[in-house]
């Protein structure tokens, strides 16, 4: 089962990949059927493993995050509301596995360990291009924690304002509206782009 | 005239604003059209930004089918039915062998324990907290009826705490050793285990049937085991997590 859905994407198994919602699949999943942990898992973990991977190097910590965030969604399983959505709650346990195993690492690294160390250069081929993406993961991780969250679910994960409101929620523990995500997005991007000024103004001839 | 507030010319920017009244102010002021240009320039800078980045190489389908598997041990660890019934037989045999110095309701009442400790045991795997109340209420529950059982002769009263938590200790072991990772869920079959034990107890515990002896030694014996079974997995845990 697990071999089809991941090792055999032509396999029988992919057809069922894109049909039913989330929502569809999770309801599946309470009741005991089967399939649903690795349709679940298939749609997912991908997503996860990026989102992992620009925090951690080690494939080997990736896997075992991806581990871990999974049991979490099997533990937590009956206690998901049917009414909600799942995208959120799944980036949720995600996100707070992802915290809980930087928050391991910063106590057991005395230079208490960078949060992006996972992101590199797209093209790093030339000094300008690792002097750029130097200066952005330092302008990054130099965010706050909400508004870093919320530029990079939105930019490299998809989710919407309104998911990322939901998964926000979740990790503070109060409401966050998604205006207020959209603002956290914009300080953001405002941060990003003074910490870029100089390099942009050099580009310009 | 009244310009909108930030967050509503933010959402105009990103181009997601609802708000038919602000994008009719924007469309007619000057100064807000010029605000969103500015707010668009930083959103595209910062957008292009985040661009130049990239993460390392995803995992391999091999190794998400590894990952999968792995999961998949666990899960079905956490569903199976062997943690359940060895709890039950295990009582099933300790009141066996007791149960010919013991009266027709006790073997009674410590079957019925021993059953509803496997079903506990059973639901811990899927609802653990309402597992581990269930399982601690009944113990609590049990030492009432337990009480009224008579007098018997000797059995050094700390041997009933042990024994409940032998019970309790095998199945956190089990339970761990098949790779159920959630403290909770210890927890839970913990209790369960302890309650089998305690329906052991109801016809092979020599002490005194008092109250205070079914409650101190028999009904904390099954709150201690949750508590001890509990601390142990999430230490279990923790030590996992900091291994990796």
């Amino acid at each position: 089962m697990f071999d089809d859905v991941v090792l055999h994407p032509a396999g029988p198994m992919d057809s069922r990949l894109d049909d039913g919602s989330d929502e569809h699949w999770m309801a599946r999943y309470v009741e005991g059927h089967p399939s649903a942990l690795p349709i679940l898992y298939a749609r997912y973990a991908p997503r996860f493993d990026a989102l992992f991977a620009r925090s951690f190097i080690d494939r080997s910590m990736r896997m075992d995050l991806l581990q871990q965030t999974f049991l979490k969604v099997h533990d937590a399983r009956e206690r998901f509301d049917p009414n909600a959505k799942v995208r959120p709650w799944l980036y949720s346990i995600a996100l707070r596995v992802r915290a809980d195993a930087l928050r391991a690492r910063y106590r057991s690294r005395e230079d208490g360990g960078v949060s992006l160390d996972g992101i590199t250069a797209e093209d790093p081929s030339t000094p300008e291009a690792i002097e750029r993406t130097r200066r952005v993961r330092a302008a990054l991780a130099a965010l706050p924690e909400g508004q870093r969250l919320a530029v990079m679910l939105h930019q490299y994960d998809g989710l919407t304002f309104a998911e990322i409101a939901d998964v926000l929620s979740d990790l503070e523990g109060r409401p966050v509206r998604e205006g207020a995500v959209r603002v956290r997005a914009f300080r953001a991007h405002e941060v990003l782009r003074g910490a870029l000024a100089d390099l942009a103004d050099e580009e310009t001839p | 005239m009244t310009h909108p507030e930030e967050e509503a010319l933010i959402e105009v920017a990103m181009g997601e604003s609802t708000s038919d009244s602000a994008k009719a102010h924007v469309a007619g002021c000057a100064a807000c059209q010029q605000r969103v240009a500015s707010m668009r320039d930083v959103l595209a800078d910062g957008a292009r930004a985040l661009d130049t980045l990239t993460a390392p190489a995803p995992l391999t389908r091999a190794e998400h089918a590894s990952t999968l598997r792995a999961i998949e041990q666990h899960t079905k660890a956490n569903r199976g039915w062997d943690v359940p019934v060895a709890i039950f037989l295990l009582a099933a045999v300790f009141i066996a062998r007791r149960a010919t110095h013991a009266s027709p309701r006790e073997v009674a009442l410590a079957l019925v324990i021993a059953a509803a400790a496997m079903l506990l045991a059973r639901l811990a795997q899927r609802r653990p907290l309402e597992a581990a109340i269930a399982g601690l209420v009944t113990a609590f529950g049990v030492a009432a009826l337990d009480a009224a059982q008579g007098v018997r002769p000797t059995f050094a009263e700390s041997s009933c705490l042990v024994f409940e938590g032998g019970f309790a200790a095998l199945a956190t072991a089990w339970t761990l050793w098949r790779g159920s990772p959630d403290p909770y869920t210890v927890a839970a079959t913990a209790t369960a285990a302890a309650l089998g034990a305690q329906a052991a107890l109801v016809v092979t515990c020599h002490a005194p049937h008092s109250l205070e002896h079914s409650l101190l030694f028999h009904s904390v014996g099954v709150l201690l085991s949750s508590i001890v079974a509990g601390a142990a997995a999430q230490a279990h845990r923790l030590r996992s997590q900091r291994s990796s």
